[in-house]
């Protein structure tokens, strides 16, 4: 699953373990995240959208065709 | 709320409970006059729990020491169980097989494959009852 985590981080000057800190989970699951190697739960998802001021579908970006 | 303490007792804990199995299996080894053995297997618990405290910042190995985690390092915890499960289930069944061709009752391996199945039913029957 596509996601604009990493742009969203960076455009907000935020290193990995900054945002892992505010989402209450390890730095390595937030670079899981980014790279598209793990898709976060959906209670995870709607508090990193929360939390860049975002919905989930701005987010992420789930290829459904 | 995590304390420094629940951070020492994460640490620490896989690591000590494995050296406190160590010794207790010394000690059930040496009660049979095989000290050896008992040593050896105690040095495998230390060297494993040194292994975790040495190594511990690395996440692999730190999932080892720890059973809490955030969402991802659980799911993966739980593909590791469930692929764990599924060799010693086949290795299980293999040296029942291979037991039995060689004339045994399949002891222990019986035990072992019923304790594991029987664990495996009622944990799917709870979970499934939970949603």
């Amino acid at each position: 699953m596509r996601n604009d985590v990493r742009a969203l981080r960076l455009s907000g000057g935020l290193s990995q373990a900054e945002l892992a800190g505010a989402m209450g989970v390890s730095r390595q699951t937030v670079n899981a995240i980014e790279t598209g190697r793990y898709s976060p739960s959906l209670t995870l998802a709607v508090r990193l959208a929360r939390y860049f001021e975002r919905t989930v579908e701005e987010v992420f970006h789930v290829d459904c065709d | 709320m995590s304390t420094a303490t629940d951070g020492a007792r994460g640490r620490w804990g896989v690591p000590l409970t494995g050296v406190v199995l160590g010794a207790a299996m010394c000690v059930a080894s040496g009660l049979n006059g095989r000290w050896g053995l008992g040593l050896a297997m105690l040095g495998i618990m230390v060297a494993y729990g040194a292994l975790l405290l040495l190594f511990g910042g690395r996440e692999p190995v730190a999932m080892l020491a720890r059973e809490d985690g955030d969402e991802r390092q659980r799911a993966i915890q739980a593909r590791a169980s469930h692929i764990s499960f599924n060799l010693l289930a086949v290795f299980v069944v293999g040296g029942f097989v291979v037991d039995l061709a060689r004339g045994g009752d399949g002891m222990p391996w019986a035990v072992i494959a019923a304790v594991g199945g029987g664990a495996y039913i009622a944990t799917v029957a709870v979970l499934s009852r939970r949603g």
